[in-house]
């Protein structure tokens, strides 16, 4: 009896990238250097990392798509390169959301493609597409008779959702399944894998980039960065590597790019970790600090912020949160 | 036995799957559709054009070789534009799924890359072959009655038999695109049958290379075949049997080339994670 349904066991990937025409450069990308994680039957399994960090590599690998160049990776005990037809039996899968579909064809047309090539006719296959358009809410927003091309980016997710569940496998695998979505399809998205969890025990794996999601659905979270997941556990136990250190967002607007922001605040803050975010003229920059600290470290951020010009809009101290762990995690001091 | 059902499970699947895309796409794009059918008749009048500029349309019979020149003409443009379709099916299909980011889906079904490809690409050919040539059936009808139906008929079954190996050819090629990451050289294809075909002239004015790759090219030998077949009364029927002959053993030749390109194919979108 396996009660792991995915297990990763040291998956090592490179890609050889060639550039120039007649010069031919070789260059090597190491997007996985040893990830190795589980997930448990039923679970909802945060995969949570940066851009670049290997998220899309791992997914594609535990779905058949790409195949490692060394390690090992279960899928209900089935061997994601040895055992491939057995894999795809039970997996549902979504690359990104915002492509995969005919364009002339009717999110209808679409869905019942994919049904009879997975097998499904007849009344079997029209009962499952008006339960997914239901369960989706693609019925509501019109997707039925609609061309894939006229659809909003809500609508190509939750069409890409329902084409993973058709053949009602017991293991999702998702990759950024909410990426750029609205809060209401975002939200309706999270809940039904939440339900599909719970209720169906369906074990669903995603990747993201955001945090507060990751922290909301997951069961299990694993951070994945530069290749290798650096922590693993529920969402309580990673918050534990944060005690003892506090959150200090700083809100301004300056008028100078990112990366001059950021090297402005590692010459501040030395191996204090952070990071800085831009929207709509504003940086948001999270800076942890060590409990007892906060004071000095305020004093000094906007003493240096206003001698380069910085109108500084908000200071505030915040409760830990995964993204934190992070920055705890990744940054100079913490890693490991 | 119960490997033969499987499969046989799985082409219905993919059978079904690319017949509803095919025609739900036919039905949302009318004007391709109709451009389908009237595809062939452009070529002819082109064709009967530039042909009574240059000398009349008995010249052009002798030369060719053909009794019935306008006969001829339609009916070659008939199969010539059901082989360019056919080719630019099977090959733009893979490409479109690669762009639309459909082949990782398709990897992922239980039929898997090379089902697809195959067995799905060979429907909509089929049915794109059958819907030129039966678009040419009213002017056949006027031209030769109920013989020429029964003509076209028979030259239908020889495009036929002619795609078997155009489908190891055009997969073989779709591969190969999908290997070299670049897909816009597919679109050279269509002229360059065109060139080769000898449809339109006499396969004796192209230079000797050319000559040689239009031998080995299928669409050579199903024009031979509509040359022998739009003569009066009856064709020689033993050159008939022995161009289908040549088309099954290139067939062989093909398809024993496309199974291991179809093979490498899939192994190098999983390795280089091109594709998907
Ligand atoms: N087919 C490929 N060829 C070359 N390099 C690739 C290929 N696929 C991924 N990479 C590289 O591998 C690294 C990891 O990529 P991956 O897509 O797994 O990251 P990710 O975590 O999904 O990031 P994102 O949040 O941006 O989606 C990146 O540096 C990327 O450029
Ligand atoms: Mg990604």
């Amino acid at each position: 009896m396996v009660s792991d349904a995915i297990i990763a066991d040291n998956l090592w990937k490179s890609f050889i990238e060639t550039r120039g025409f007649f010069k031919r450069k070789k260059s090597i990308v190491e997007a996985l250097r040893g990830v190795s994680f589980r997930v448990h039957r039923g679970e909802v399994y945060g995969l949570l990392g940066p851009n670049g960090a290997g998220k899309t590599t791992t997914i594609k690998i535990l779905s058949t798509l790409l195949l490692p160049d060394k390690g090992k990776a279960l899928i209900l005990g089935h061997d994601v390169v040895e055992e491939a037809e057995k894999v795809r039996r039970v997996i549902g899968v979504s690359l990104s959301v915002e492509r995969g579909f005919f364009w002339k064809l009717t999110g209808y047309e679409n869905l019942r493609y994919f049904g009879l090539l997975h097998g499904l006719h007849g009344d079997v296959l029209e009962e499952r597409i008006n339960y997914l358009f239901k369960i989706l809410g693609l019925e509501e927003l019109g997707a039925r008779d609609k061309f894939y091309e006229d659809f909003s980016l809500g609508m190509k997710a939750r069409l890409s959702i329902a084409r993973a569940l058709l053949h009602d496998p017991p293991v999702l695998i998702l990759d950024e399944p909410t990426l750029g979505l609205d809060p209401a399809s975002s939200r309706h998205i999270r809940e039904l894998l939440v339900k599909l969890s719970r209720e169906e025990d369906k074990t669903v794996l995603i990747t993201s980039h955001n945090m507060f999601e990751v922290e909301m659905i997951c069961d299990r979270v694993g951070i994945i960065n530069k290749g290798r997941i650096i922590a693993e556990g529920t969402v309580q136990e990673l918050k534990k590597i944060v005690i003892g250190s506090v959150p200090v967002v700083f809100v301004f607007h300056l008028k100078r790019d990112k990366s001059f922001v950021e090297s402005f605040f590692s010459e501040i803050l030395g191996s204090i970790g952070f990071v800085v975010e831009l929207s709509e003229d504003y940086y948001r920059v999270r800076v942890l600090v060590r409990r007892g600290e906060e004071d000095v470290i305020v004093h000094r951020v906007l003493e240096k912020l206003r001698s380069v010009g910085g109108r500084v809009k908000e200071v505030r101290i915040e409760e830990p949160s995964l993204e934190d762990v992070f920055i705890k995690l990744t940054s100079g001091s913490g890693g490991g | 036995m119960s490997f033969l059902k499987q499969e046989y499970s799985m082409f219905l699947w993919v059978v079904r799957a690319e017949l509803h895309a095919y025609f739900s796409w036919l039905r949302n794009n009318r004007l391709f559709a109709f451009m389908m059918l009237v595809w062939p008749y452009l070529f002819a009048f082109f064709m009967i054009g530039l042909g009574v500029l240059l000398g009349s349309l008995s010249v052009y019979a002798e030369r060719m070789g053909v009794s019935n020149p306008l006969f001829y003409i339609i009916v070659a443009s008939g199969v010539l534009v059901s082989s360019l379709n056919i080719m630019d099916t099977i090959v733009w299909s893979l490409v479109d799924y690669k762009w639309l980011g459909i082949l990782p889906y398709i990897i992922v079904s239980p039929p898997g890359f090379r089902r697809v490809s195959v067995y799905g690409l060979t429907i909509p050919s089929i049915i794109s072959g059958f819907i030129s040539l039966t678009s040419i059936l009213p002017a056949v009808l006027f031209l030769e009655g109920w013989l020429g139906c029964f003509k076209l008929f028979i030259i239908l079954l020889i495009v036929y038999i002619g795609m078997l190996p155009l489908i190891g050819l055009g997969v073989f090629l779709a591969s190969i695109t999908l290997m070299l990451k670049e897909e816009s050289f597919v679109s050279f294809l269509s002229p360059f049958m065109l060139l080769v075909s000898g449809v339109y002239y006499p396969l004796s004015v192209l230079p000797w290379f050319l000559r040689i790759i239009a031998r080995i090219f299928p669409v050579t030998y199903v024009v031979e075949a509509v040359k022998l077949v739009s003569v009066l009364g009856y064709p020689d029927i033993s050159r008939l049997l022995q161009i289908v002959g040549l088309l099954f053993i290139l067939m062989i030749v093909y398809n024993l080339l496309f199974f291991p390109a179809v093979k490498r194919a899939e192994y190098f979108v999983k390795k280089k994670g091109v594709a998907v």
